[in-house]
Protein backbone atom coordinates (compact mmCIF):
# COMPACT_ATOMS: atom_id res chain seq x y z
CA UNK A 1 0.00 0.00 0.00
CA UNK A 2 2.82 2.10 0.91
CA UNK A 3 4.39 1.54 -2.60
CA UNK A 4 1.25 2.54 -4.39
CA UNK A 5 0.89 5.61 -2.22
CA UNK A 6 4.56 6.63 -3.16
CA UNK A 7 3.97 5.83 -6.89
CA UNK A 8 1.17 8.15 -7.14
CA UNK A 9 3.27 11.39 -5.24
CA UNK A 10 6.04 10.60 -7.77
CA UNK A 11 3.82 10.64 -10.98
CA UNK A 12 1.84 14.44 -9.10
CA UNK A 13 4.38 16.03 -7.72
CA UNK A 14 5.94 17.01 -11.32
CA UNK A 15 2.84 18.43 -12.58
CA UNK A 16 2.55 20.36 -9.61
CA UNK A 17 5.85 22.12 -10.24
CA UNK A 18 5.55 22.51 -13.64
CA UNK A 19 6.04 25.86 -15.01
CA UNK A 20 5.82 26.83 -18.89
CA UNK A 21 8.87 29.45 -19.18
CA UNK A 22 9.73 29.00 -21.96
CA UNK A 23 6.13 29.25 -24.17
CA UNK A 24 5.58 32.34 -21.37
CA UNK A 25 9.27 33.77 -22.35
CA UNK A 26 8.27 32.80 -25.75
CA UNK A 27 4.70 34.60 -25.71
CA UNK A 28 6.28 37.80 -24.01
CA UNK A 29 8.66 38.26 -26.81
CA UNK A 30 5.84 37.88 -29.17
CA UNK A 31 3.91 40.69 -27.80
CA UNK A 32 7.34 42.76 -27.03
CA UNK A 33 7.91 41.99 -31.25
CA UNK A 34 3.93 42.87 -32.01
CA UNK A 35 4.31 46.27 -29.73
CA UNK A 36 7.88 47.19 -31.66
CA UNK A 37 6.08 47.15 -35.39
CA UNK A 38 2.85 48.92 -33.97
CA UNK A 39 4.81 52.04 -32.47
CA UNK A 40 7.51 52.34 -35.42
CA UNK A 41 3.86 52.27 -38.03
CA UNK A 42 2.06 54.40 -35.45
CA UNK A 43 4.58 57.51 -35.31
CA UNK A 44 5.07 57.28 -38.75
CA UNK A 45 1.13 57.69 -39.36
CA UNK A 46 1.81 60.94 -36.37
CA UNK A 47 4.62 62.10 -38.26
CA UNK A 48 2.75 62.59 -41.10
CA UNK A 49 -0.14 63.78 -39.63
CA UNK A 50 1.62 66.59 -38.29
CA UNK A 51 1.61 68.61 -41.48
CA UNK A 52 -1.89 67.12 -42.80
CA UNK A 53 -4.70 68.97 -41.55
CA UNK B 1 -10.34 26.74 -13.38
CA UNK B 2 -8.12 29.09 -15.73
CA UNK B 3 -4.82 28.33 -15.59
CA UNK B 4 -2.37 31.04 -13.50
CA UNK B 5 -0.05 31.20 -16.54
CA UNK B 6 -2.91 31.56 -18.96
CA UNK B 7 -4.10 34.24 -17.10
CA UNK B 8 -1.35 36.32 -16.68
CA UNK B 9 -1.05 36.02 -20.42
CA UNK B 10 -4.70 36.99 -21.08
CA UNK B 11 -4.09 40.12 -18.62
CA UNK B 12 -0.48 41.58 -20.14
CA UNK B 13 -2.41 40.98 -24.02
CA UNK B 14 -5.49 43.34 -22.91
CA UNK B 15 -2.82 46.14 -21.08
CA UNK B 16 -1.16 45.72 -24.59
CA UNK B 17 -4.55 45.89 -27.21
CA UNK B 18 -5.24 48.78 -24.19
CA UNK B 19 -2.50 51.03 -24.81
CA UNK B 20 -2.76 50.54 -28.81
CA UNK B 21 -6.15 51.44 -28.69
CA UNK B 22 -5.53 54.49 -26.66
CA UNK B 23 -2.72 55.46 -29.34
CA UNK B 24 -5.58 55.12 -31.75
CA UNK B 25 -8.00 57.80 -30.13
CA UNK B 26 -5.18 59.83 -29.20
CA UNK B 27 -4.00 59.77 -33.09
CA UNK B 28 -7.84 60.72 -34.54
CA UNK B 29 -8.55 63.09 -31.46
CA UNK B 30 -5.13 65.42 -30.61
CA UNK B 31 -3.63 64.57 -33.80
CA UNK B 32 -6.23 65.11 -36.46
CA UNK B 33 -4.88 62.00 -37.90
CA UNK B 34 -7.94 61.36 -40.84
CA UNK B 35 -9.77 58.63 -41.61
CA UNK B 36 -11.30 58.27 -45.29
CA UNK B 37 -15.36 58.12 -45.17
CA UNK B 38 -17.36 56.95 -47.64
CA UNK B 39 -19.93 59.32 -49.39
CA UNK B 40 -22.99 56.53 -49.58
CA UNK B 41 -26.17 58.75 -51.47
CA UNK B 42 -23.73 60.40 -53.61
CA UNK B 43 -24.30 59.37 -57.18
CA UNK B 44 -20.39 59.05 -58.74
CA UNK B 45 -18.57 61.35 -61.32
CA UNK B 46 -17.20 59.89 -64.27
CA UNK B 47 -14.42 62.45 -64.83
CA UNK B 48 -12.20 64.01 -62.51
CA UNK B 49 -11.59 67.38 -62.23
CA UNK B 50 -9.80 69.93 -59.90
CA UNK B 51 -12.38 72.63 -58.40
CA UNK B 52 -10.67 75.63 -56.43
CA UNK B 53 -12.93 76.81 -53.62
CA UNK B 54 -10.48 79.42 -52.61
CA UNK B 55 -7.15 80.74 -52.37
CA UNK B 56 -5.96 77.60 -50.45
CA UNK B 57 -8.54 75.37 -50.91
CA UNK B 58 -9.29 72.81 -53.23
CA UNK B 59 -11.48 69.85 -54.18
CA UNK B 60 -10.05 66.97 -56.41
CA UNK B 61 -11.93 64.02 -58.01
CA UNK B 62 -10.22 61.20 -58.90
CA UNK B 63 -11.30 58.77 -61.22
CA UNK B 64 -9.52 55.72 -61.48
CA UNK B 65 -9.40 53.37 -64.52
CA UNK B 66 -7.87 50.39 -66.26
CA UNK B 67 -5.03 51.59 -65.51
CA UNK B 68 -4.03 55.77 -64.78
CA UNK B 69 -5.94 57.89 -62.84
CA UNK B 70 -7.99 61.44 -64.26
CA UNK B 71 -6.53 63.79 -63.88
CA UNK B 72 -3.11 62.43 -64.02
CA UNK B 73 -1.54 65.76 -62.84
CA UNK B 74 -2.57 68.15 -60.11
CA UNK B 75 -0.69 71.35 -59.46
CA UNK B 76 -1.20 72.92 -56.22
CA UNK B 77 0.69 75.63 -54.36
CA UNK B 78 2.26 75.22 -50.85
CA UNK B 79 -0.31 75.14 -48.26
CA UNK B 80 -3.29 74.21 -49.94
CA UNK B 81 -5.99 71.99 -48.17
CA UNK B 82 -7.77 69.38 -50.05
CA UNK B 83 -10.56 66.84 -50.08
CA UNK B 84 -9.89 64.21 -52.16
CA UNK B 85 -13.37 62.54 -53.58
CA UNK B 86 -12.44 59.25 -55.26
CA UNK B 87 -14.41 56.45 -57.23
CA UNK B 88 -13.70 53.89 -60.04
CA UNK B 89 -15.06 53.40 -63.73
CA UNK B 90 -14.37 49.39 -63.89
CA UNK B 91 -12.97 47.38 -61.15
CA UNK B 92 -11.15 47.82 -57.93
CA UNK B 93 -8.56 50.59 -57.51
CA UNK B 94 -5.69 51.59 -54.85
CA UNK B 95 -5.04 55.26 -53.92
CA UNK B 96 -2.14 55.60 -52.27
CA UNK B 97 -0.18 58.81 -52.02
CA UNK B 98 3.32 58.66 -51.25
CA UNK B 99 4.44 60.07 -47.93
CA UNK B 100 1.23 61.53 -46.77
CA UNK B 101 -1.86 59.11 -44.81
CA UNK B 102 -3.88 58.35 -47.77
CA UNK B 103 -4.41 55.37 -48.59
CA UNK B 104 -8.27 54.33 -49.85
CA UNK B 105 -9.79 52.43 -52.29
CA UNK B 106 -11.51 53.57 -55.24
CA UNK B 107 -15.05 51.32 -55.93
CA UNK B 108 -17.23 51.57 -58.89
CA UNK B 109 -20.32 52.83 -57.72
CA UNK B 110 -19.12 54.36 -54.72
CA UNK B 111 -17.44 57.42 -53.75
CA UNK B 112 -15.08 57.53 -51.20
CA UNK B 113 -13.50 60.89 -49.60
CA UNK B 114 -10.21 62.32 -47.52
CA UNK B 115 -8.60 65.61 -46.77
CA UNK B 116 -5.12 66.33 -46.48
CA UNK B 117 -2.78 69.42 -46.19
CA UNK B 118 0.30 69.99 -48.60
CA UNK B 119 2.58 72.24 -46.14
CA UNK B 120 6.00 71.30 -48.59
CA UNK B 121 6.88 71.69 -52.05
CA UNK B 122 7.52 68.40 -53.18
CA UNK B 123 6.17 65.78 -56.01
CA UNK B 124 3.84 63.63 -54.50
CA UNK B 125 2.99 60.22 -56.10
CA UNK B 126 -0.05 58.52 -56.34
CA UNK B 127 0.13 55.16 -56.85
CA UNK B 128 -2.56 52.34 -57.40
CA UNK B 129 -1.76 49.55 -54.58
CA UNK B 130 -4.63 46.95 -55.64
CA UNK B 131 -3.97 44.92 -58.00
CA UNK B 132 -5.56 45.32 -60.96
CA UNK B 133 -4.87 44.01 -63.90
CA UNK B 134 -2.32 43.74 -66.54
CA UNK B 135 -1.16 47.27 -66.43
CA UNK B 136 -0.96 47.45 -62.76
CA UNK B 137 2.20 48.50 -62.65
CA UNK B 138 2.44 51.50 -64.44
CA UNK B 139 -0.99 53.36 -62.47
CA UNK B 140 0.26 56.15 -61.37
CA UNK B 141 -0.74 59.94 -60.74
CA UNK B 142 1.62 62.95 -59.61
CA UNK B 143 0.41 65.98 -57.39
CA UNK B 144 3.07 68.46 -57.79
CA UNK B 145 3.16 71.07 -55.07
CA UNK B 146 5.13 74.01 -55.36
CA UNK B 147 5.01 77.65 -54.51
CA UNK B 148 2.72 79.78 -55.89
Amino acid sequence: MDNMNSMKDASQKPEESFKPIGAVAFLVLLLLMEAAIWFTVYFIMLNRASYAG
Amino acid sequence: MLDKFEGRIIFYTGILLSIFLVGLIYAVTERNVNVPSCIPYDKPFTQGRIVQIDSNTYQVFYMAKMWAFDPAEVRLPVGSKVDFYLTSGDVVHGFMINTKNINMAAIPGALNKTSATFDKPDIYRVTCNEYCGAGHQSMQSEIIVNYK
